[in-house]
């Protein structure tokens, strides 16, 4: 991955170049003016004109540069992020992280990306450039005369820091409440719009509006708030420039009398300081940003710092050659809750046995397959697969041998190929269409616009319920793995349906391992029952 | 967009302050050049003492504290007025969005919640930066160019030449980045879904044994769209070079301009000087503006979809029930279509008495979901009237279970309660009995505390429609309407269900039933079959 730091670093110089062209410009302007109110000679001016000229046009030319980089910096820089923070991820999700699986958590882990995705050229760019004008401009006033380069400073310095810093401030003290405001608000909107067959049958329309209009003017409230703060950073900020005008202006009408330099040269003293100023306007801004970034940082720190639900083994055993899965007097919890979950639980599935495990929802079904999965690891007792425990095995290892279809089959975005190829990237024309026709999907594959190379999800075509599953298992037929994990395969789906895929899964798991986890029946497969609840298993 | 402004004018104060400030800006901005210009030239070409520089330095000093007093105002003023038009659009709409109710929007639920806040949202930059950013480019800039008319005719037009320039190049350009960049946020787009899949879809990826895979193609998907995006930037990006070539080199032509004339002597420094100085004054108007194009072409986006739904229909009166009327449900003559797709009900007659349970059965796109819409008066009839105990429907007089009930975030207790905020222990318990939650609940450990909804415990699609049916049941309605009540239950469950509905009936509520099992439709006093012909038939089917 490309480092962002060379377009970065080149940002922030054509960002400040871009200010001082415009420093230039008017220091040039002014000059060419003052020079020319004491009638020379045409050619005198010959240079200043010229000057002008070139910082007319370059200025530009910096700015568009400018642009480019920072934008370089930004894709850059959020590659980067975004695999990081995927392999970072890779091993807490699902069973340490269940809620980045979807909703509410994943909206905000990349929210939260998107808040930093601005970093660079929102916060780096204009604060480094912001210091390299200081630096330019405070010198070159300060070699002429340390009274005009210390008004200067003194000027910048405070539109640089305490300014921002009161936009920061305003940022940490209002923003999360503002936060959690617009959350209630969306959320409140969300329920009237969702619930409101419920809310009018029950009467409660009328006051879920009230509420909502209540929670509207809170947040009004807050907004003219934080509007005033910011009003008052911008008002400073002014200030602060005119103050370094009137300051460059006196201190420099002192200089010419003294002689300390020429005496046309004070209009473009004065202009320059000023016109030095548009570096420092983004930074207001830059302080609201810097907040948020570092909430958002915080945030995506706590995810990554999630402890590993099953840590590779120091000295991983090698794969045993038979797969039947056991779990013997297992206790099994996830990281932060605090009761277990699977609480001496047993269960053997032999080779080429199939069983179904029932259980009302919430009970540990799911927990078993994870466990085999390797997804998190027993804290007590043992999850075993060909005799060895699972803890000793590497995790890709010991998901070589097993399958699982997820009760949520998942589309991804990208084509039927590459949604298939997941199993199996080097799965030829052949064997994908021999998989889509064992998944009963291959006809409605032929309809599709471009069979195969049909792009799936959002923008694409959608889906049923009931397709995404045959396509999930279309994926697992290509692994042809022994062991199959069906979490409730046939959730979602209506009865006719329900039945034909039903015979079609019993028809390809013939003389395979099977773990058919559902909490309701499952008509027609004639299996042995196991019912889990209160964290263990019982045969029913 | 009128209708946003519209709004803007009930708030008088707020925009006169919102629009006036940056006026109030620009003027102090040109009063303050005027001091620094005079000042420079005392100081400059008269060397004036200290003691007369003093009231140019007071002035120029005076002038900034109007211009920062004004720039602050202005802010506050803007951001006040987006925050109070923002909330009484909200406020407005929801009200209407439970008036009209969910069937007459035309919009699906989440597109609704999503006009409640993000849409509503994106008035924002409206009233915050464009409205402001429009008056002072529309006023400030046509000062100074009649104020520099008056002493420097040429420079004025120079000024008027290059003005209208900024703008229309700004419009020009940024419609058409904006049609390039479009496709670059689709990459951009193809991008974020790949990692919200990837991140939704990891237990899958796992089992595979595709995380790697996975991970290497979200990085080459990641440096694919930043070279496609660069390359196409590298020419979008050509707006800003001219823009702000344009404002630069038409400031740079001034000074020209009026540095040659000022050698001349055709021209005093003052006026030259003053000139430079307001250059840069008349420009950054216009160019602040150009800025704004975007949040207010999103803005007028918004703006549609709000005014569409404010313009949603509302329930019309229903006309009074003929004499004769039997209590109970009656439906008589009853026609619906609706306005696109030709779907609806054609002349339905349906009597439900008191202590009756009446399944409704038929194949799917038979009209029965629409018939318990016109029912419950989310949708008005074309013809016919719909009585219960002889008076015209209202929501609010029914128990209903929808196809998929909605979960509020709340606790368990919370979610039942809004059927009957009253409701004490006793009657607590008979709806938890007879729906069967009270199964469920035992099993929890926090019992009716247990929070449910989004953020809370994922309840199975059984376990939601048991506590749907224990809320139908806890309300005490004059007429029960249930949308496949024993959809998604085992048989065990699904007897217990059934008793609870049956001790409804007998309680003297009529119930009619949406039903494709056997069970309830074996309970029924009667079935009416709904045809595929939109006709309602066979009105005394009896049960088998
Ligand atoms: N990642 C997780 N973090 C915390 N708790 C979890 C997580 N995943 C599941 N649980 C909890 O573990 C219990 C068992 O869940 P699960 O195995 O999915 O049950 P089932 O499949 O039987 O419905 C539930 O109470 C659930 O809320
Ligand atoms: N919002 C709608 N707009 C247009 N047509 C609709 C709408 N809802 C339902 N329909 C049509 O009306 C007919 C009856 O639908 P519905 O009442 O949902 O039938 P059922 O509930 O019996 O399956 C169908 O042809 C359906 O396509
Ligand atoms: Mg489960």
């Amino acid at each position: 991955m490309r480092s962002s730091a060379g377009p970065l670093l080149g940002a922030v110089l054509a960002s400040a170049l871009t200010v001082l062209a415009g420093v230039g410009l008017m220091a040039t302007a002014s000059t060419l003016l003052a020079t020319a109110a004491l009638h020379p000679p045409l050619y005198r001016l010959m240079l200043l004109v010229t000057g002008v000229r070139f910082f007319g046009t370059s200025r530009g030319f910096f700015r568009y540069l400018e642009r480019l980089l920072a934008h370089d910096a930004t894709f850059r820089y959020l590659a980067r992020l975004r695999t990081r923070l995927f392999a970072a991820l890779i091993p807490r999700v699902p069973a340490a992280a269940r809620g980045l699986a979807s909703g509410r958590l994943q909206e905000r882990l990349i929210g939260d990306v998107g808040r930093l995705e601005s970093v660079p050229v929102r916060l780096l760019v204009p604060l480094g450039a912001a210091l390299a004008v200081l630096a330019a401009v405070g010198l070159g006033l300060g070699r002429l005369h340390p009274g005009l380069g210390a008004v200067f400073g003194l000027g910048f310095l405070v539109a640089t820091v305490p300014i921002p810093a009161l936009g920061y401030l305003t940022a940490v003290r209002l923003g999360p409440r503002r936060g959690a405001l617009s959350e209630e608000l969306r959320q409140a909107a969300g329920e009237l719009a969702e619930g409101l067959p419920e809310l009018l049958v029950y009467g409660e329309a009328g006051g879920r509006v009230r509420a909502l209009g209540e929670l509207a003017r809170r947040q009004a409230r807050l907004e003219r708030q934080e509007a005033a703060l910011f009003a008052l950073g911008e008002a400073l900020l002014e200030l602060a420039a005119g103050a370094v005008l009137v300051g460059l202006f006196w201190i420099g009408a002192e200089a010419i009398r003294q002689g300390d330099f020429p005496a046309r040269w004070l209009p473009a003293v004065v202009l320059s300081g000023f016109a030095a100023f548009e570096a420092a306007r983004p930074l207001p801004q830059a302080g609201v940003l810097l907040a948020e970034a570092g909430a958002a940082w915080r945030r995506i720190g706590t995810l990554i710092a999630l402890p590993d639900p099953a840590p590779e083994p120091a000295r991983p055993r090698s794969r045993p050659r038979r797969h039947d899965l056991e779990l013997r007097g297992a206790w099994v919890g996830y990281p932060g809750a605090s009761e277990a979950v699977l609480r001496g639980a047993d269960l053997a599935l032999p080779e080429r046995r199939q069983l179904w495990l029932a259980g009302p929802s919430g009970s540990g079904k799911s927990t078993v397959a994870w466990t085999w999965l390797r997804f998190l690891l027993p804290q007590r007792g043992e999850a075993r697969l060909g005799g060895s425990p699972i803890a000793a095995l590497e995790g890709t290892e010991a998901r070589r041998a097993l399958v699982y279809l997820d009760p949520h089959p998942v589309v991804f975005f990208g084509t039927v190929r590459e949604n298939l190829r997941v199993a199996d990237p080097e799965a030829d024309e052949e064997a994908l269409w021999r998989a889509l026709e064992a998944a009963l999907l291959a006809e409605r594959v032929r309809r599709l616009p471009a069979g195969l190379d049909t792009p799936l999800g959002p923008g694409g075509v959608v889906l049923s319920g009931g397709e995404a599953r045959r396509l999930a298992i279309a994926r697992a037929v290509l692994k042809n793995a022994p062991v199959w994990l069906l979490d409730e395969p046939t959730e979602g789906l209506d009865g006719s349906t329900e039945r034909a895929l039903l015979r079609r899964l019993a028809e390809l798991l013939r003389g395979r391992s099977a773990l058919w986890i559902s909490h309701r029946p499952l008509p027609g497969l004639g299996l042995p029952r196991y019912r889990l609840e209160g964290g263990r298993v019982r045969r029913a | 967009m009128r209708a946003l402004l519209r709004e803007a004018l009930g708030r008088p104060a707020l925009l006169a302050l919102a629009l006036g400030s940056p006026l109030a800006a620009g003027a102090g901005a040109v009063v303050r050049a005027w001091f620094l210009a005079r000042g420079i030239q005392a100081a400059f070409l008269e060397a004036a003492p200290p003691a007369d520089l003093l009231p140019y330095a007071v002035g120029a000093a005076g002038s900034t504290a109007v211009l920062a007093l004004a720039r602050g105002l202005a802010t506050a003023g803007g951001g006040a007025l987006a925050a109070e038009v923002k909330a009484a659009v909200r406020q407005r709409l929801a009200a209407r969005v439970a008036a009209a109710g969910p069937e007459r929007l035309g919009e699906p639920p989440a597109r609704v919640a999503m006009a409640l806040s993000d849409a509503v949202e994106g008035l924002d930059g409206f009233f915050r930066g464009y409205l402001p950013a429009l008056a002072e480019a529309a006023a400030v800039p046509l000062g100074i160019l009649v104020l520099v008319a008056g002493f420097e005719p040429l420079s004025a037009l120079v000024l008027l030449v290059t003005a209208p320039l900024i703008p229309l190049f700004m419009v020009l350009i940024g419609r058409w980045a904006e049609g390039v960049t479009a496709r670059q946020w689709r990459a951009l787009f193809a991008l974020g879904a790949y990692f919200a899949d990837a991140l939704k879809g990891m237990a899958t990826l796992r089992v595979f044994g595709a995380e790697g895979r996975a991970r290497k193609t979200l990085e080459r998907l990641a440096e694919d769209h930043r070279l496609a995006t660069l390359r196409v930037l590298r020419v979008a990006f050509l707006s800003a070079l001219v823009l702000e070539l344009l404002a630069t080199l038409s400031t740079a032509i001034v000074a020209v301009e009026v540095g040659l004339r000022l050698l001349a002597g055709r021209l005093g420094y003052l006026e030259a000087f003053f000139v430079l100085l307001l250059a840069p004054e008349y420009f950054g108007p216009l160019r602040a503006l150009g800025a704004q194009f975007h949040p207010a072409r999103s803005a007028q986006d918004a703006a549609a979809t709000l005014a569409r739904l404010n313009a949603a229909p509302l329930p019309r009166p229903a006309p009074a029930c003929p004499p004769g009327t039997p209590p109970g449900l009656v439906l008589q003559g009853v026609r619906f279509r609706y306005p696109r797709g030709g779907g609806g009900l054609e002349g339905a007659d349906l009597a439900v008495g008191p202590g009756e349970l009446v399944t409704l059965v038929g194949p799917s796109g038979a009209g029965k979901s629409t018939l318990f819409k016109l029912v419950l008066g989310f949708l008005d009839p074309d013809a016919g009237t719909i009585c219960l105990n002889r008076r015209p429907v209202r929501p609010d007089r029914f128990a209903y279970l929808p196809q998929t009930p909605f979960l509020f975030p709340g606790t368990l207790r919370e979610n039942l309660l809004l059927a009957s905020p009253q409701a004490d222990r006793a009657a607590l318990r008979r709806a938890l009995e007879r729906s069967g939650l009270d199964e469920v609940v035992a099993r929890l450990p926090s019992g009716l505390e247990t929070p449910v909804g989004e953020g809370g415990l994922g309840l199975s699609a059984g376990e939601r429609q048991r506590l749907a049916l224990a809320r139908a049941f806890l309300k005490r309605p004059e007429a029960v309407l249930l949308d496949e009540p024993t959809a998604h239950l085992d048989e065990e469950s699904e007897a217990r269900v059934l008793a609870g509905i049956l001790a409804l009936r007998d309680e003297g509520v009529p119930v009619l039933a949406i039903a494709h099992r056997p069970a309830l439709i074996g309970a029924a006093d009667r079935v009416v079959r709904l045809e595929r012909g939109r006709r309602l038939a066979g009105e005394a089917e009896r049960a088998v």
